[in-house]
């Protein structure tokens, strides 16, 4: 009893003598000013650019790999590696020169053949690379080291998004030496990690930090040390609430925002929001009813897809989510493709495919009724651990249904148990499911891919259109395959066929990130269609 | 002591009793039944009373609130979002007139003569009809949590105690594996077999949920077992089963209704966070728990909407504990004699 | 004693081996697969299993387990940190999680001792009420809500601590976490010291060293907490046991890399090795725990210890 007490006595002391020194530094508590400290969205999964699959890890990746290219703010390629390239006339054939100052962080130059290393990697089976399809989606069907500083790289087809593709981590190059050195311990460490970035990775704790200096042996390096952040650290919060707080006291340059906290904060100086290329979209069971579901087997109806596609108001969905997040107009995302010709982006061409109408609504859902014979009921299956946006989303779409006359009834899973159902393991076991999308490169392709018949990956629903199939491949391989402008057409009659005609999916909204940037810090950039970039931060403190 | 022993009686140290001129009466009480006196006692404790008292006025809110106005706990009021309480009469002498940061924001949203009692949630639906409506999911949860704890924690424990030896051993280790075992493991798994609802969030609790009583059983059995009225009543002849619940029993019964009442909490979260793996109950329909947990989110913006679930679950435990107290001491053998 | 602590000391490492077989049963029966993503095929998958060595048996991939974990080997994590030693992940986390939970028990069984006395000694008084209230608070108020009132008040308006997890000052900045984890043990362990102490006061040997005219302080800490204490060790050890394997809401709330976090992303995300190491982790915890509280019933109470021996 005694010890204890005395134990307590100690603890009590501690606590009130190292009370009195409060309070907590600035952002720039460390010597340098133009330290920054921005939250990281989520925990690094993997420094392998190999390995990685999330947005985290491939920021991370960027911060300290160059690959052939690197992108600007607007997300066009500026030349990073490559010093230059040419692009044959036909645009099948690319030769990248590579910079002479361009080296490792062990002194090694970094050579054509880091880069035949490793995209050889990324598609070997060894590696199990979840990205080992990326280079056959850029239509690259060789690549070759002509000399130390010479990389080509031939197309089967052109490929406009292939320049900016190469700033995508798959497509890094790799120090071979250093890789097989390495071996399993490659990338689980700092020291296990070769740079050829701007920067390099100083410290790692999962769930806690991660942390950048400059790298001196970056080819841009002088402009670097002038113009921007000396340290970036990168701090893992999750609460929304304790990072506005620890925003608010000064220890963090940049917060995430919940939709609740938006209003209260949405005048405050440095509030952005911005778009990511999220997609999230409502996949509707209609031929993969091995599971004889009602729902599905009543989903096979056009005129009860129709009434779906009109009665969601998505505007009033994305108001009330109130994280940034837009209503969709279509299933191609805002900002992720413009017209080859003009220039346009593909939204802003295609107009809105769908449309909140609740009479007209009403009017399929009555016709669908006297097709079938009885009221419609199903199941909207929905992520519970994807955000709350998300759980509010499944709420508003029940909502606006039952509104029109349908029951819905909602069946929110843990993520991995609703791809699980949904998917071919277990033979599509669901009737509507609230899913996401995010775009892997610049293209319509990358959502247009998913729906077409012979896709059974990810054509969950079953969707089945001749007319669809036909739009995609004459895009892809026929004569949109050496015209842009008769893709760029296909793909906007594509999008109608798929969303407006058959009603297959419904587009719902498109997610947004409601955040406060600290004023004083400028150069995060945001790419709805590719990895966001901290790596021209700089800092006006 | 050596006062007494150097004493010696003289003959007027003592009198015979009748010659006092006392009048000796036995006081003689009604013969009153065990039941009887257990209510003589509760109903003597004001605190139990009105712990019951205000339990009875919840669960007639419960069954009758979300019904008091035309909100249902589903249906949504677009532009009516993050509305604080506004009580019609109570808002004429300044309590919740629908002010937030000193701005009517009724007015600001241009709805004047809409009174929401308890405000709105983030998606504009009446928390008074969803409180309500969870306040009737809770107490069937709390009300099974109660009875797994005492019809397996309690029985359990008693009897792995009582009968000692090998049984405990053996008991015990099965205890141990489920325990061993995290919660969170066990009711994922129970995703896959069950469907969301009522009936999973108590088959959840009958896996889990009565370890801790039956840790405490046992380990007042182990207390009181070796007491001499155990000895006594076992040769006088009585069977096992007397003499656990007999004799051991009503001896613990008030560790025992402390434990389930403190168990109803955990429970009631439990099922928020089983909501979330897709097992409680199914949204938009919310519970005490799910409430709370969602409040969560706007408690820094909002506070109302975590306020008023969190109040409403704290009166409820408040007086369950009060009620709990009341049986404890109303069954408490030693406190019926005095 | 000694013989009877060897056999429960063998019997715990065999219901242990029970454990680590069931969690991977359990395992199997999870549904979905570690790297569920919207965006791999079938072939991919397949390629994942066959790599990870998950397309085995599940009892040769038991005993596999089982032989790398006397060699202290974890397996690797499969989604959360990829192809790290789950050791190593486990390691640092593990220690700060110990770290709050020892604190937040340390916090939790003195202020739940004191109400709890202090209720007791003052039965039926509106001390006892007061504190009664302030116990039936702290279980009716889920932690993370304390949490974040703590965090606000003391750490964002005052300025008093850091508002998040901190490793250059782990002490001063695990203290408001574990402030908010102790209002739980705060409560139950007064509720329950109240309860015992009135039975104890209560009884006859109390009233006897009473009257004996021993000072109330001493004949509480004497006679009555001792009798007092064997119940309250029953609630202590399941509490302990909790606090130390973390509490994956209050590390999220204040950035904590602890081992609860960890423990739900790998359920959450199927990392099969994570979470049967962290469950593992608690299994022993668990165990130890329970072994530590039985042997300590014979250490406060003899009669137990003559029965159990007997």
């Amino acid at each position: 009893m005694k010890k204890l007490f005395s134990l307590i006595m100690v603890l009590l002391l501690l606590v009130g003598c190292s009370g009195g020194n409060g309070g907590n530094g600035g952002g720039g508590s460390d010597a340098t000013v133009r330290t920054v400290t921005v939250q990281a969205p989520t925990p690094i999964i993997s420094m392998d650019h190999h390995i990685a699959t999330d947005g985290t890890s491939f920021i991370a990746q960027t911060m300290i790999i160059s690959g052939l290219m690197e992108l600007d703010a607007n997300g066009n390629p500026l030349p990073d590696m490559a010093e230059s390239y040419e692009m044959s006339d036909d645009g099948l054939v690319y030769t990248f020169k590579i910079r002479d100052d361009a080296n490792w962080s062990n002194g090694d130059p970094v050579t054509a053949n880091d880069f035949v290393y490793g995209w050889n990697r990324l598609v070997d089976p060894d590696t199990a690379s979840d990205y080992s399809w990326i280079l056959e989606t850029a239509c690259v069907e060789s690549y070759e080291a002509v000399d130390d500083k010479t990389f080509k790289v031939t197309l089967g087809a052109p490929t406009g998004f292939f320049l900016a593709l190469t700033a995508f981590p798959s497509f890094f190059p790799m120090n071979q030496k250093f890789v097989e050195e390495k071996g399993d311990q490659y990338s689980l460490t700092p020291n296990d990690l070769l740079f050829n970035g701007p920067y390099v990775m100083t410290s790692w704790t999962s769930g806690y930090s991660f942390e950048f200096e400059l790298n001196p042996n970056y080819w841009n390096a002088a402009e670097y040390a002038e113009k921007y952040a000396e340290k970036v650290v990168f701090r893992e919060i999750t609460d929304t609430q304790t990072a506005l707080m620890e925003y608010e006291s000064g220890n963090l340059d940049n917060v995430t925002l919940s939709g609740e906290q938006v209003d209260a904060n949405k005048d405050v100086a440095g509030f952005i929001n911005k778009l990511t290329g999220y997609m999230y979209y409502l996949s509707i069971n209609m031929g993969n009813n091995v599971h004889e579901r009602d729902g599905a087997a009543n989903l096979a109806n056009a005129n009860v897809r129709q009434a779906i596609l009109y009665a969601i108001d998505r505007d009033e969905i994305a108001r009330v989510l109130n994280d940034g997040s837009v209503a969709a107009n279509g299933i191609i995302p805002i900002g992720l493709a413009s017209n080859p010709s003009t220039g346009k982006d593909f939204r802003d061409d295609a107009g809105a495919v769908v449309a909140y109408d609740v009479d007209k609504a009403k009017e399929y859902y009555a016709a669908a009724v006297a097709e079938l014979g009885h009221d419609v009921t199903f199941e909207l299956l929905y992520g519970t651990d994807e955000g709350d946006s998300i759980i509010k989303a499944a709420e508003q779409i029940q909502y606006y249904l039952e509104q029109v006359g349908f029951t819905v009834n909602l069946n929110g899973k843990p993520k991995k148990e609703r791809l699980d159902l949904a998917g071919n393991a277990n033979d599509h076991d669901y009737d509507v499911m609230l899913t996401r999308w995010g775009p892997d490169y610049g293209d319509p392709q990358t959502y247009m891919d998913l729906f077409v018949s012979t896709n059974s990956s990810n054509n969950d629903g079953g969707y089945n259109s001749a007319d669809y199939d036909a739009l995609v491949a004459d895009a892809e391989g026929g004569a949109g395959a050496t015209d842009a402008d008769v893709r760029w057409k296909d793909f906007l009659a594509a999008e109608v066929q798929l969303v407006k005609t058959d009603a297959a999916v419904v587009p719902v909204f498109q997610a947004g990130g409601a955040m406060i940037i600290n004023p004083a810090v400028t150069g995060i950039e945001f790419h709805s269609a590719a990895v966001d970039s901290y790596r021209h931060i700089q800092v006006n403190r | 002591m050596s006062e007494i022993n150097n004493h010696e009686f003289l003959n007027d140290d003592f009198q015979f009793a009748h010659e006092r001129g006392e009048k000796l009466i036995d006081k003689t009480y009604k013969a009153s039944s065990y039941w009887k006196d257990v209510w003589g006692n509760f109903s003597k404790n004001k605190g139990a009373l009105i712990g019951a008292v205000i339990i009875l006025i919840i669960i007639f809110f419960a069954l009758v609130g979300p019904s008091m106005n035309p909100h249902t706990y589903k249906s949504i009021q677009h532009g009516h979002e993050c509305l604080v309480p506004r009580i019609p009469g109570l808002e004429k002498i300044g309590i919740a007139k629908g002010y937030f940061k000193g701005n009517d924001q009724y007015a600001a949203k241009g709805v004047k003569d809409v009174y929401y009692w308890f405000g709105t949630d983030t998606q504009g639906r009446d928390i008074f009809t969803r409180v309500w409506a969870g306040t009737r999911v809770s107490l069937v949860i709390a009300f099974a949590a109660v009875v797994v704890d005492i019809c397996i924690g309690m029985v359990y424990g008693l009897v792995s105690g009582f009968i000692g030896g090998r049984v405990d051993l053996y008991l015990q280790r099965f205890a141990e594996i489920l325990n061993g075992i995290p919660t969170l493991v066990v009711v994922t798994l129970l995703g896959l077999v069950l469907k969301p609802g009522i009936s999973s969030i108590v088959f959840s609790l009958v896996l889990t949920g009565w370890i801790g009583m039956e840790r405490i059983a046992r380990a007042q059995v182990l207390k009181v077992k070796e007491q001499e009225y155990i000895l006594a009543s076992t040769t006088l002849g009585a069977s096992k089963f007397r003499l656990i619940f007999k004799e051991v029993l009503p001896n613990i019964f008030g560790q025992v209704i402390i434990t389930s009442m403190f168990s109803i909490p955990s429970a009631i979260f439990l099922e928020a966070y089983l909501s979330f793996l897709g097992l409680g109950v199914p949204a938009p329909l919310a519970s005490l728990g799910s409430l709370v947990s969602d409040g969560y989110k706007s408690m820094t913006t909002y506070p109302h909407i975590l306020l008023i679930p969190v109040v409403v679950l704290g009166i409820l435990m408040l007086c369950f504990n009060l009620f709990a107290d009341g049986l404890r001491d109303a069954f408490d053998p030693k406190m019926l004699n005095k | 004693m000694k013989k009877y602590i060897m056999k429960r000391v063998l019997i715990s490492i065999a219901t242990l081996l029970v454990i680590i077989l069931v969690l991977f049963l359990l395992m199997d029966l999870m549904p979905g697969t570690p790297f569920n993503d919207e965006k791999l095929t079938e072939a991919q998958l397949a390629l994942l299993y066959k790599k990870y060595g998950l397309d085995k048996p599940l009892i040769v991939r038991f005993l596999l387990y089982l032989k790398n974990m006397l060699t202290g080997d974890l397996g690797v994590s499969y989604a959360i940190n990829k192809n790290f030693a789950i050791s190593d992940m486990i390691k640092g986390r593990l220690g700060i999680s110990i770290a709050v939970g020892a604190m937040a028990m340390i916090f939790g069984t003195i202020m739940g001792l004191l109400l709890g006395i202090l209720a007791a000694l003052n039965h039926n008084s509106w001390i006892d009420n007061l504190c009664s209230v302030i116990s039936v608070i702290g279980v009716s108020v889920p932690s993370y809500v304390c949490a974040l009132l703590l965090c606000y008040y003391v750490a964002y308006k005052m300025k008093l601590l850091p508002i998040l997890y901190n490793q250059t000052m782990p002490f001063r900045s695990l203290i408001l976490p574990a402030l908010a984890l102790s209002v739980s043990p705060t409560a139950n362990i007064a509720r329950f010291t109240r309860s015992e102490m009135i039975d104890v006061l209560n009884s006859d040997y109390i009233l006897l060293a009473q009257s004996k005219g021993i000072k109330d302080y001493k004949m509480i800490i004497r006679h009555a907490l001792r009798n007092t204490l064997i119940p309250i060790i029953t609630v202590m050890g399941p509490l302990l046991v909790n606090l130390l394997t973390g509490s994956s809401v209050i590390e999220r709330i204040f950035g904590i890399p602890g081992i609860g976090l960890l423990m739900i992303s790998g359920i959450q995300q199927n990392d099969y090795n994570v979470t049967i190491a962290c469950s593992f982790i608690y299994s022993v915890m668990y165990i130890a725990v329970m072994l530590v509280v039985d042997i300590l019933y014979g250490v406060i109470d003899p009669r137990i210890r003559v029965s159990k021996e007997g």
